[in-house]
Order: C-alpha cells, then sequence, then structure tokens
C-alpha cells in the first residue's frame, strides 16, 4: 500500500504494525501506522476482542510520549550527593556501561551481605510488563517487591474478595444479559482500568439494549452520569449500604435464591455457638443438616439431599444454625433507617433499590444458550476503587458482594462475572488452561492468581521477614509500610534483621503515587542508593543516583500484554485473544527496553540458572520451550518460547508479529462456569476467625494494636479515621476520582491530553456541591485551600457542581506536578494524595489497603 | 531408578544443599518422593512445598516442581515417576521456591 509521504515524494514504506497500548494497564490492542520509520497514527486493531478496534484519548494521544523531546535519552548519574524534594541532583551523561559497571558492583555487595535489602518497586501503570521486574527479584532473592502507588491506590480489597467468591480480579455485569446494574464506587464500561476500552463498548450496547444502571457514588461523572439513577453517598460508607439493601431482600422481601445458596455457596454449613463450623468428627468436614433425615451430615455427602438454610439444630450437645441463617439474623442490625443515618441515603431508596434488584435477578429463572439451559439472574452489584480505598476495604466489597451471591447472580447469565475465571485453552494446544477448584471444606481458589499468594486459602500469618509485612497478612497484596511514617517504627518492634539499603525503580513515580510527599520522601531518603528506569525526569528523580533511558511501549517487545486474562481481557461471551505487543519503531538515542537490561544484567551477576527459572515460572515454560539453566537468552527468544509454549510452533514470534493476535471462540462453559464447576464460595467467612486470632497473638507479642472487628466471618460497616474526626471545623470528605483522561497512566506531561484537560472543566479543579460553596461564600473559579484534619492542605480552583455530595470535595487524578522537567504538568491540576496518611493508623489491617479519603475543610 | 534432586531459589539457601541423588524403586509417586525428602530435610522444607501440612497436602503456589523439564500440578503428585530423564531409568526433579512469595 503506497501513499504520498506528505512532501511530494512516494512514500517508501506505509505499514500497519499491529502492537497492543500501555498507557494505561488496558493494553488495548492497535495498529501503528508508520510512513517511512516515522509514526504518524495510532488506531485499535478490529482484529483483536482487547478493543475490537476501539481506544481511548489516552491511546490516541501516545504517539506525543514517543516524540517527547523532554525523554530520557541517555544514562544520568547525579554529581550532588543531597537528595531531596526539589533539590538538583546534578545530573550528567553517563555511557551505559558505566552505569550498569556501577549498579553490578552494588547489587553484588548488597546480595552478599543480605540479598533482601533491596528493594523493587514497579508501577500498576505498566503492569502486567512490570512484573517481570519481579522475575528479577526472585533470581537476586529479595521478597521486597511492591507496586508503588497504584498498587496500594488500587484493589487490594477488591482483588482478595474477587478471587474468594468469582475466582477472579475484577467483577464486572453480564453486559450482554444484565438487565440491572448496580456499581458502588466504580466506572467499569466507563472508563479506564482492567480491559478499558471493550468494556465501554459492551457497557454501552448494554445501555443501548436498555440495561438499567444506577450508581453509587459520591461524585456524579463517568460511570454516574451515564446511569438512570445516580444515589450520592457519604464518602466511605458503601458496606452500610449494601448490608441493609440485603436486609431488605432477606427479612423484608423474602428474596433469595436458595438452590444456589444450597449448592453453591456455604450458606447450609453448620455454626457452632463460638462462629467456627460444627465438622464432621472424622474428617473435619463442615456438617449441613439434611432436613430430609433429620440429621447432620458433611457437606458433601451424597447423603445430605436437603441442607437445611434455616433453623437451629443441635449437634454434639450444641445448638447450631446453618451459616445462612446467621448472615439473616447479622443483617437485621442495618435497618435501612440505620444505614441512612450513616450513608446519607434516605431509607426508602434503599429499599427501593433492594426491591428492584431482587426482581431483576429472577431467581429460579433459567435461559438456553448455544442450546444449553443454564441459570439466569440478571442483575449485578459491582464494586471497585471508589467503594473499595478504604480501611475497612475488605468488608466493603464482601457486603456488595453478598447482594449478588444471595440471589445467585454469580458467573451465570446476566449476572456479576469475574473477569474469565476459567479458561480451557486454545483449541490446538489446550493452552491456557485454568479453572477453579475446590479447596480446603469444598470452598473455591481461582484456578490462576496474579501472585503466588491465593486468596484462599489464605496462608498461615508468620512473623514478618519482608520490609512490607505480607507474611503477617496473608490476604494482602501490596502494602503501604513500604513508604510509610511508621516503617521503622514496625522494623523495630518486629526486629527485621536487615534494611533496605537499594532501590530498583521501573517507571513508579512514587513521590506522588502513594501518599504525602514528605512521608515518602523520608522513606526514600533511607536508600544509600537509587536506580530508576524512565521515560521522563519527573519529581522522584531527584531521589535517584542513576536514571536508565527507558524504552516506550511503543518500542518494546511483550509476548502477554493481556494475560493474565482474569486481569486484563473482556469478560463474558465472545472471543478469546492473545495479542503481542511490539516496536513499531525502532529504538534511537541510547534508550533501551529494561526488560534486556535486566536479562543482561542478570546474566553478568552470574544469576542466570536463577532468572532462567524465575522466567520458566513466570512465563508458565516447561518441556521443549523450558529455559535451559544454564544458557543466556534474549527476551526475543523469551518470548517466542513463551508464544510457541501457548500455541504450538506454527504460531512462533515470527507469526504474531505480522499477525498480531490469536483468537479463538469462548464456549458458554468458560463464561458461565459456575453449574459446571464443584465448587463452593463462602458467604460466611469462617476461616477469617481462626486467622484473625493468630494474627492478633504475633501483633500483640510486638505491641501493633489490632482490631479484630475485621476479621468477623460476616461483613460490618467498620468508619474510617476520617468518620471519627470530631472537630466540627472539618466537615467535609476528600476523595480523588479517576478520570478518563488520566487514570492509571502517564498522561499529565502530554500535550494533547493536557489540551483536553484544560477544556474539561473538571479535571485541573477541585469539584465541591454548589450549596456546600454557596454557604460557605465560595464561587466558581474561587481559588481556595483544602486543609486536612491531620494538617496537611492544597490549593486548587474550585468548580461548582450539583453532580456531588454535599459533604465531598472531588479531585481527579494524580495531578499538581511541580517538577521542572514535566513543562506541560507542571501547576496543573491538584495533587489530592498529598491529604493522605502513609501509616499503619490508616491501613486495613486485612488486605493493607490504604485509606483514601481525608477530612477536610475548604478555605479561602 | 536413580532420581536427581536439585533445589533453587532460596530452598538451597534454606536446605543448605543445591541436590541430591536418591534412589527409587519403580512405580515410586513423586508424592512419596516428596515424604522422603521431608524425612531428610525436616518440616523445613515441607513448608515451602505444601501449602498445608495437614492433609489434602497441595502444592503451594510459589513452589514449581519440574520432572523431566516438564511442570507439575497437584493432579500429578500420585502419578508414578517418569523413568525418561537424561540417563535411562533416570529422573531429574527441579524444585523451585519463590523468594518473592515468603507471604505465602
Ligand atoms: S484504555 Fe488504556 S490501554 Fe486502552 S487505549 Fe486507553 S490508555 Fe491505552
Amino acid at each position: 500500500m503506497g501513499t504520498p509521504a506528505g512532501n511530494g515524494q512516494a512514500a517508501q514504506e506505509d505499514r500497519w504494525i499491529p502492537s497492543a497500548c500501555t498507557i494505561c494497564y488496558g493494553g488495548c490492542s492497535i495498529l501503528a501506522h508508520r510512513v517511512n520509520g516515522t509514526l504518524v497514527k495510532i488506531e485499535g486493531n478490529p482484529a483483536s476482542p482487547v478493543g475490537n478496534g476501539r481506544i481511548c484519548a489516552k491511546g490516541l494521544s501516545g504517539i506525543m510520549i514517543l516524540y517527547d523531546p523532554n525523554r530520557v535519552n541517555y544514562p544520568l548519574r547525579r554529581t550532588n550527593p543531597r537528595k531531596g524534594i526539589g533539590i538538583d541532583p546534578g545530573w550528567k551523561r553517563i555511557t551505559w556501561e558505566e552505569a550498569l559497571e556501577e549498579i553490578q558492583v552494588r547489587m553484588e555487595k548488597l546480595r552478599a551481605e543480605d540479598p533482601r535489602q533491596l528493594m523493587i518497586q514497579v508501577t500498576t501503570t505498566l503492569a502486567p510488563s512490570s512484573l517481570l521486574f519481579f522475575t528479577f527479584g526472585w533470581a537476586f532473592g529479595t521478597p521486597n517487591m511492591w507496586v508503588a502507588g497504584g498498587g496500594i491506590h488500587c484493589g487490594n480489597g477488591a482483588h482478595a474478595v474477587g478471587g474468594i467468591m468469582h475466582a477472579s480480579w475484577s467483577l464486572v455485569p453480564d453486559f450482554k444479559h444484565c438487565t440491572y446494574a448496580l456499581y458502588f464506587g466504580a466506572s467499569k464500561g466507563h472508563g479506564a482500568g482492567h480491559a478499558a476500552t471493550p468494556n465501554m463498548e459492551q457497557a454501552a450496547d448494554a445501555r443501548a439494549r436498555g440495561m438499567r444502571m444506577v450508581v453509587v457514588d459520591p461524585i456524579c461523572n463517568f460511570a454516574a452520569s451515564k446511569a438512570n439513577e445516580w444515589v450520592p453517598i457519604r464518602v466511605g460508607t458503601d458496606a452500610a449500604m449494601a448490608l441493609a439493601m440485603v436486609n431488605c431482600l432477606l427479612n423484608e422481601l423474602g428474596i433469595w435464591d436458595a438452590d444456589y445458596l444450597k449448592t453453591k455457596t456455604n450458606g447450609p454449613y453448620l455454626v457452632r455457638p463460638d462462629g467456627t463450623h460444627a465438622r464432621d468428627p472424622e474428617s473435619g468436614k463442615p456438617l449441613v443438616w439434611d432436613a430430609a433425615t433429620g440429621a447432620a451430615r458433611a457437606y458433601d455427602d451424597p447423603a445430605a439431599k436437603d441442607p437445611a438454610l434455616l433453623g437451629t439444630y443441635e449437634v454434639a450437645g450444641e445448638a447450631c444454625r446453618p451459616a445462612f441463617e446467621l448472615l439473616k439474623e447479622h443483617v437485621k442490625r442495618y435497618a435501612p433507617e440505620r444505614a441512612e443515618r450513616i450513608t446519607g441515603v434516605q431509607a426508602a431508596t434503599i429499599r427501593r433499590l433492594a426491591r428492584e434488584f431482587g426482581e431483576a435477578a429472577r431467581v429460579g429463572s433459567t435461559i438456553v444458550l448455544d442450546g444449553v439451559r443454564l441459570p439466569y439472574r440478571p442483575a449485578a452489584a459491582i464494586y471497585f476503587r471508589g467503594a473499595q480505598g478504604h480501611k475497612n476495604s475488605s468488608h466493603i466489597c464482601f457486603a456488595i458482594d453478598l447482594l449478588n451471591q444471595v440471589v445467585g447472580a454469580a458467573d451465570v447469565v446476566g449476572g456479576a462475572l469475574g473477569f474469565n475465571p476459567v479458561c480451557h485453552g486454545h483449541p490446538e494446544t489446550g493452552r491456557p488452561r485454568y479453572v477453579p477448584r475446590a479447596e480446603r471444606d469444598g470452598l473455591m481458589t481461582p484456578g490462576t492468581w496474579m501472585l503466588p499468594h491465593l486468596p484462599y486459602p489464605p496462608a498461615e500469618p508468620r512473623h514478618p521477614d519482608s520490609m512490607g509485612f505480607i507474611e503477617l497478612f496473608p490476604l494482602s497484596h501490596v502494602s503501604p509500610l513500604m513508604a510509610s511514617a511508621d516503617q521503622e517504627q514496625w522494623w523495630q518492634r518486629f526486629e527485621l534483621p536487615y534494611r533496605p539499603k537499594m532501590l530498583l525503580n521501573y517507571g513508579a513515580n512514587s513521590l506522588m503515587s502513594v501518599g504525602n510527599k514528605d512521608t515518602v520522601a523520608e522513606t526514600l531518603g533511607r536508600f544509600d542508593f537509587v536506580v530508576s528506569f524512565d521515560l521522563f525526569l519527573n519529581e522522584f528523580s531527584d531521589f535517584a543516583d542513576i536514571i536508565l533511558p527507558d524504552a516506550s511501549y511503543l518500542e518494546v517487545l511483550d509476548p502477554r500484554p493481556n494475560f493474565p486474562f482474569i486481569f486484563n481481557h473482556p469478560a463474558g461471551p465472545g472471543t478469546w485473544g492473545w495479542p503481542i505487543r511490539q516496536p513499531v519503531v525502532p529504538l534511537t538515542h541510547e534508550r533501551r527496553s529494561a526488560r534486556e537490561v535486566l536479562l543482561g544484567l542478570a546474566y553478568r551477576m552470574g544469576l542466570g540458572p536463577e532468572m532462567n527459572m524465575a522466567l520458566n515460572v513466570f512465563y508458565g515454560l516447561d518441556g521443549p520451550q523450558m529455559l535451559d539453566p544454564k544458557k543466556a537468552y534474549t527476551f526475543e527468544e523469551v518470548a517466542d518460547r513463551e508464544l510457541q509454549h501457548k500455541f504450538g510452533p506454527t504460531h512462533d514470534l515470527a507469526w504474531f508479529k505480522e499477525h498480531g493476535v490469536i483468537t479463538w471462540p469462548k464456549t458458554m462453559e468458560e463464561v458461565y462456569w459456575r453449574p459446571f464447576v464443584d465448587v463452593r464460595v463462602p458467604i460466611y467467612w469462617e476461616f477469617m476467625l481462626g486467622l484473625g486470632e493468630k494474627i492478633r497473638r504475633i501483633a500483640a507479642s510486638r505491641g501493633m494494636t489490632f482490631d479484630p472487628a475485621y476479621y468477623s466471618p460476616l461483613p460490618e460497616w467498620l468508619p474510617c479515621p476520617s468518620h471519627e474526626v470530631e472537630d466540627a471545623a472539618y466537615d467535609l470528605y476528600a476523595f480523588y476520582y479517576r478520570d478518563v483522561l488520566h487514570t492509571n497512566g502517564f498522561t499529565m506531561e502530554n500535550p494533547w491530553l493536557d489540551e483536553a484537560s484544560r477544556m474539561d472543566p473538571y479535571s485541573y479543579r477541585i469539584a465541591l456541591n454548589t450549596e456546600t460553596a454557596r454557604r460557605r461564600g465560595i464561587r466558581d473559579g474561587d481559588t481556595v485551600w483544602v486543609e486536612s484534619a491531620t494538617g496537611r492542605r492544597v490549593s486548587g480552583r474550585v468548580k461548582l457542581t450539583e453532580g456531588i455530595h454535599p459533604e465531598g470535595v472531588g479531585i481527579a487524578a494524580c495531578a499538581g506536578h511541580w517538577s521542572r522537567h514535566q513543562p506541560v504538568a507542571r501547576g496543573k491540576g491538584v495533587f489530592f494524595n498529598e491529604l493522605l496518611e502513609v501509616d499503619y493508623e490508616h491501613t486495613n489491617p486485612v488486605n493493607l489497603n490504604l485509606d483514601l479519603c481525608a477530612k477536610v475543610r475548604v478555605v479561602p | 531408578m536413580s532420581i536427581r534432586v536439585q533445589f533453587m531459589g532460596p530452598l538451597a539457601t534454606t536446605l543448605r544443599a543445591r541436590e541430591t541423588e536418591l534412589a527409587g524403586e519403580a512405580g515410586l509417586t513423586l508424592r512419596q518422593l516428596l515424604d522422603r525428602l521431608e524425612t531428610c530435610y525436616g518440616p523445613e522444607f515441607t513448608q515451602r512445598i505444601y501449602r498445608t501440612l495437614a492433609p489434602p497436602r497441595r502444592l503451594q503456589m510459589h513452589t514449581r516442581i519440574f520432572v523431566n523439564g516438564n511442570a507439575v500440578d497437584d493432579a500429578m503428585l500420585d502419578a508414578p515417576l517418569p523413568t525418561a530423564g537424561v540417563e535411562p531409568g533416570s529422573s531429574e526433579v527441579l524444585i523451585y521456591f519463590m523468594p518473592g512469595a515468603s507471604g505465602g
């Protein structure tokens, strides 16, 4: 294909190259238009289900990242030994060999002393590619790795609950068949994030088809503005509303799916007065009460024909009750009137929504799809960052998901779907293949997971020897203690036998993405040496010793931009797609792919066997594709083996470079898998009792306060620190929301997105309720201070709106850059995270989620 | 049958061993082999291999075992070890433990 090159000469080259976007972790499939070696346009790839040809504004603007004149193009070394916010490191250009030599010498010394002194920090933006950095950590021998910022701002609670209840990282409504979608602080299908653009397409089609959408959120923006109904809620109180709705379903409306609860949950498992399950003395299996024979039997005893969900039964001299009965009783404490006082949502609204949801679920109905009769429950309750970003994170998500569980709307037609918990693999190879399975007590464990740290059954808690204490909190993913104000205090109390000395950073700007800058700066100041792979110098760079010029996503290879499918592949019926990311232009200057650099560094440090084994595990390589521990490989060779391992020798890297994506159809058994897989999920988290007690004992031995209420088997609404502020002067709740122009991306420096943000009335402003502002004499456009009850403050211009809860202060994204190296971003928008405390007190003691709201006042 | 077992990752440090050689009768399963290794190396070994010490003992997600270059899962624990290793009548078992998962 030839087109004019624009200068009157015929183009020598005119190609559309299939690849994948990575401005956020959505990883949408793209086609990059290259003319005479220059990228001129990015579009979506219609051949791939990861977007079906659609990309967002950020994806279109990627060309501005590739050709940004402010890119880091050469290795840099600081000359100024003083580090601090805004202190010029005095960068000088060095060669790659100088940089690698110094890094190698320092790392070898560190490893010989204690490899745990190395901390690895990556960013969600580039996930899952950045997870490859973890293989280097495994090879090196450090457990201290984290996804900075995005990690603790993302889904510590949502993912763990998703894993326990849906065998997946996240949830969406079954957009194809759902008729009633209830969103709690989520924008799935209306913003960025997991499978962002495919979800947008599916959500738009669902709304056009007539799916009713109700959004419970303090702010009416990306999801709520397109919904049938917006329900403004007080920040951080979603659990109270969800529990009140469950109460209405069970105790006022009498709506529940008895068949589902009996066969697919632990609803019939008998509970003793002490809260633990009554168990068969020989097998240790939980007992149910078989109403047909009037006897207690193991839950999986085929003779237990009719397990009771309600009632009280005597077992071994104790009065035991089915877990469902306890849930039904428990939620009576959440009368809609009480929930109204907590949430600000009227009791009548809560009752109406519960009735609408319960009726929409059509309990007992079935539908025939592809000749198979399946349960049909076209109602879904969805949660994500907004709802779960609080100290009570795990209970919030559990409470919301109970709405799905009690009506049987979990991973069935029309209900709440995990992202692809089941995959039977490509028809030619059967790979990738994973299916959830029954674990302890018949409860489900995911078939695949993002981390080597399964949500169920949780690991035994033990005295921590990692910086973040994740061994002590086995339901956690990412720990704020990696950059918290009180980390040294906890390390001393738990006698951590080392201190972090060196930080290897991949693209994270943790000075801005974690919490207030002073706390993070103090933790960064503890490292002797910081190495950072970056596209741009930024606020974090002021703490780095060596900067390595990274290749952008348009210049690198990645054989699996959308795997694991539980993370980042569109859910629901349709097509499986496995695209690759490939360079669309050659590398220029002295930029290098961080993957190649790390692989080379491991080999030159003599870590080849460990690195190759880590890669074998990461990519699941075995058989002929297994990397030989004794050999050295290029990253291209590793990618080639990964693709051949999954799709056979005819689908090697060369094939993928030409075709971009391999697709195959999804089956009903994969999409609506719940009736086909013999697993149960817990509506009563009995395992939390023992787990909480073990953690309490270890924590108490070192003076760590620990509230067992977070480990109760049934969810509660528990207040955030912001709800407990008593000073009446602080009367508003500040929160941030994910601006679709900037979510999960390195976008603030992008001129096209900056232009769009300047046209958007909210991107760079502080959203305040019109009436709230009027009472304070604040007018639209005024500059105000937002001051937290803990003494931190940020300034910005106000945008007045009716579309925010009267007690809410809404701030978009992670703006307010101050680095002199970010000329486009500098001084624009508001740095919300400055208001956040980063310490154990503001952390959920189950999943280590950081509390992301702050009690504030707004003053001129 | 001769079985060469290699330990990689921090497991080697914990056990103070990089490899060991065992003799096994025909029909020996991987689970039985792991039991024998437990006898040699104690609970330090077993805790890193299985999620729980009590049955059903399932493999830790952060531990990978390869038999003659093929990754094994729980379903293969009770199958006889293949004898088609590098040497006829031998098996090579490689046990890899990931340090990043020290939280379990
Ligand atoms: S949603 Fe994310 S991955 Fe998809 S096009 Fe937009 S920025 Fe790129």
